[in-house]
């Protein structure tokens, strides 16, 4: 063959290639754009700005921490039980103590004790690690309900000591500074240092992964903390938003994860394929969908079939993508 | 003698014109005045108050300490600041006066004048019944479009979807647009929903379900949206803490068609009503479905209670914890309890939730066993009320009980105070949940709304609202919501 030949790659191939790794990009801007104008300008009105930068952080948060979950090749349904847990023994403990500071610290020390529970088990058990996190996600939940007992939320305005309380502009501008800072961090950490490649070859194939001096058991452990991480700040800050926290707190989190990765155009199979902007992209167009269709006040049909109709577009143009031929795993 | 006479006429003049001194003295701004007694920290005191047209300035004098007190100042949203303090030692006290003076029966008189007459036209307010409304039901009113927010726990719940067709009835004749929530499932969905709710232009909302408690009040006040609905499932009356919301309007409180001494919630009346007219039926041996009662959820404890007591008052001395169902539908403990009810010699069953996972099983027995429950006048109970397996039925009619949230909180979103309160607290409804034990009732009530009517019409509906209606007050909720199944049934035949 000659080198022309070779190093020439068929423009269709490249275009396809470009659109499918833009899709998620396309995608936010047309809901955008689409909800925008539908909405009459609504979605963007400074007062849903605001409301939109609170209601996307829980969701990011989880989900940028989970980028390198799923890199590393690991299917955690538990995220939404592990953020209820913390949130909930946090609240607890910021009321028994009158101090946010003992709820935060309970906080990350509960979701990261959860989070090293998920990486042993996925490190040393030999049963497919998905099986683990739907349990998982069962037992904290029942955990949660045995630990309320007879009560239904737990109220920050019961503290003993009065709890600050933030106004609708202050938390904004809290959250988005987290998700800021965050994500850079998470940035940082996946593409400029070994985390990143690691966990992706992991992903990729962990026998490939082994063979090539990557522990199993140090980048298990990594990626769980990490994901771990993004689920304390989105506990300590959905329970400094609502003050009210409950066993049904987060129930929707570990579906939206899920479905903002795939928007955010990264496979959950993980791999080389991963990126840390699917977090991120994802969520935030979850997020302009959710609230649009709320402003358009259409019935709940209407929502499903236009959240449908969404999802399977990107998620089609994002395929354009994948490669078609993959060596056996 | 004439020299006594002399000095006490004298006093009287003096004091006269001191009181016309101190009433000539409020200035010219100031259009409108009350006064009336109460007590601070300074002590008792008579307080004349006067404000301009729009509320938004005062003018206070009384005397204390032997002295006289002027306070004056502006007024935001119901928050005083005080500008000028004669003394400088009673500004302090200025707050709580001016909320006294709002509050207070007294009404406000024009300076200078008699009663206003939309004051005097509230107290010779003719009965709702009455009235009538001088508007042609096309969407003129009001002038710019009010959207009221619905914060909803399930969408395709069947009392939803019924509170919606009342919604759609209403939008049709006024210009109101309703805008609803996804289902709800947790407090952060919820906050959420607020939020959207006012970025959408939404000034009124409507807590058909609150599960964030006192927070979604503070957010909805936050955005300047005024919340009428429950709050953790109750009110004012057994949460006195609203009160301190000033956007927060009111409730409804739940009443019975039967007579039950004491005071009781709407779940412990539900209850009272299901075994009271079961038992008064003559069923010999009745199972309890007690649904969330035996994990301690307070509403079942209370429809529970509600029950035995009901069994009780009409003589049923035959109950026992033997007969209670625990647990949910859907689980095997459920399943072996039903199945141990049907094979029993039970010869009716009472639910505390739904009742229909009972039919097709009740049904298959053969077994002539009758069933109750808290639930709705849809086709599916009206067919087996019909066929005799469903004997009682404790129904909420949605818009004579969660419609009378609607004009509260329009009125409120209008900027008609008076229409928000009741003694200067957030408005407590009664209204009435009806205990449906016969068939011709139920065909009744499911075959009107069938037709597209409602209890309460548009025109009904009208009279509760201030801008159509000057002569409506607080009590005109009442008037027009509260019906008894009688009542109800009396208007449509």
């Amino acid at each position: 063959m000659s080198e022309a030949a070779v190093k020439t790659k068929k423009p269709s191939k490249v275009n396809a290639r470009l659109i499918g790794d833009m899709a998620p990009y396309i995608g936010l801007v047309l809901v955008v754009v689409v909800f925008y104008i539908l909405t009459g300008g609504a979605l963007l009105n400074g007062t849903n700005i605001q409301a939109m930068a609170n209601n996307v952080i829980t969701t990011a948060m989880c989900t940028i921490g989970a980028v390198f979950v799923f890199a590393a090749g690991y299917f955690d349904m538990a995220v939404g039980g592990a953020l209820c847990f913390s949130a909930v023994l946090g609240a607890m403990a910021t009321i028994s103590s009158g101090s946010l500071f003992v709820g935060a610290i309970v906080i990350l020390a509960v979701s990261l004790g959860l989070g090293c529970i998920k990486a042993t088990l996925a490190s040393f058990v030999n049963v497919p690690f998905f099986i683990f996190t739907i349990i998982l996600g069962s037992i904290f939940s029942a955990i949660v309900l045995v630990i309320m007992g007879k009560e239904t939320t737990v109220l920050l305005k019961n503290a003993v000591k009065p709890i600050p309380e933030l106004d609708f502009t202050q938390m904004s501008i809290i959250s988005v500074i987290c998700l800021a800072v965050f994500f850079i961090l998470c940035l940082i950490a996946f593409r400029y240092t070994p985390i990143g490649p690691k966990a992706k070859n992991m992903g990729g194939n962990v026998f490939a992964a082994k063979q090539s001096g990557i522990s199993k058991t140090k980048t298990t452990f990594t990626v769980f903390i990490i994901g771990a991480i993004g689920i304390a700040i989105a506990a300590f800050l959905l329970m400094l938003r609502t003050r009210t926290v409950g066993a049904t707190t987060a129930g929707s989190v570990g579906n939206d994860v899920m479905v903002a990765l795939v928007l955010g155009g990264m496979p959950l199979s993980g791999g080389p394929r991963s990126k840390i902007s699917a977090g991120l992209i994802g969520s935030i167009t979850i997020t302009v969908l959710n609230s649009g269709l709320v402003i358009l006040g259409l019935n709940t049909g209407e929502v499903q079939i236009i959240r449908g109709i969404v999802f399977i577009v990107v998620v089609l143009v994002s395929s354009l993508s994948y490669r078609g031929k993959l060596l056996p795993r | 003698m004439k020299k006594l006479i002399a000095l006490v006429l004298a006093a009287v003049m003096v004091f006269a014109l001191a009181g016309a001194v101190m009433a000539e003295e409020i200035p010219a701004d100031y259009t409108q005045v009350k006064v009336f007694d109460g007590t601070y920290g300074f002590g008792d005191a008579e307080i004349t108050a006067a404000t301009n047209d729009d509320q938004s300035a005062f003018y206070i004098t009384f005397e204390c300490f032997d002295e006289d007190q002027i306070l004056e100042g502006t007024i935001d949203d119901g928050i005083v600041t005080v500008d000028y303090d004669l003394t400088g030692f009673v500004a302090g006290d200025a707050q709580l006066i001016w909320d006294d003076a709002v509050a207070s029966e007294e009404p406000w008189t024009p300076i200078g004048g008699e009663a206003p007459a939309e004051e005097a036209v509230a107290e010779d307010a003719a009965p709702a019944e009455d009235v009538v409304i001088d508007y042609a039901f096309d969407r003129s009113w009001p002038e710019e479009e009010l959207k009221v927010a619905m914060a909803v726990y399930d969408t395709t719940d069947e009392q939803f979807l019924a509170m919606r067709e009342y919604n759609d009835y209403l939008e049709q004749n006024f210009n109101i647009k309703f805008m609803y929530s996804e289902s709800i499932a947790s407090a952060e969905d919820e906050i959420a929903f607020v939020d959207s709710a006012a970025a959408a232009g939404c000034k009124a909302y409507f807590g058909y379900y609150n599960i964030a408690e006192t927070e979604t009040v503070k957010e909805a006040q936050a955005h300047g949206m005024f919340y009428a609905g429950g709050v953790g499932g109750v009110g004012y009356d057994q949460r006195p803490e609203l009160a301190d919301y000033d956007n927060y309007v009111g409730s409804y409180t739940l009443k019975s068609d039967l007579e039950v001494e004491g005071d009781h919630n709407g779940d412990y009346l539900g209850g009272y009503a299901l075994g009271y007219a079961m038992a008064q039926k003559g069923y010999q041996h009745i199972a309890y479905c007690e649904g969330g009662a035996s994990f301690g959820v307070q509403m079942f404890v209370d429809r529970k209670d509600g029950f035995i007591d009901g069994l009780t008052a009409a003589g049923y001395d035959n109950f026992s914890d033997a007969d209670l169902v625990s647990g949910w539908p859907g689980t095997d403990e459920f399943a072996a309890q039903q199945t141990a009810v049907i094979a029993g010699d039970y010869d009716a069953v009472v639910s505390s939730f739904n009742v229909a996972m009972w039919f097709q099983p009740v049904m298959e027995s053969g077994k002539q066993i009758g069933l109750a429950a808290i639930g709705e006048a849809n086709e599916t109970y009206k067919d087996f009320f019909d066929m005799g397996v469903v004997q009682t039925v404790v129904y909420d009619c949605e818009e004579t009980v969660f419609g009378v949230y609607l004009p509260m909180a329009i009125n409120a979103a209008m900027g008609y105070d008076d229409m928000t309160k009741q003694d200067g607290h957030p408005l407590v409804i009664p209204v009435t949940r009806w205990t449906i034990t016969e068939a011709e009732q139920m065909d009744a009530i499911y075959e009107y709304h069938a037709a597209g009517n409602f209890f309460v019409s548009a025109e009904d509906f009208a009279k509760t609202l201030k801008g159509l209606n000057p002569a409506a007050t607080s009590d005109t909720y009442e008037e027009v919501f509260n019906l008894t199944l009688d009542e109800a049934l009396a208007k449509i035949q």
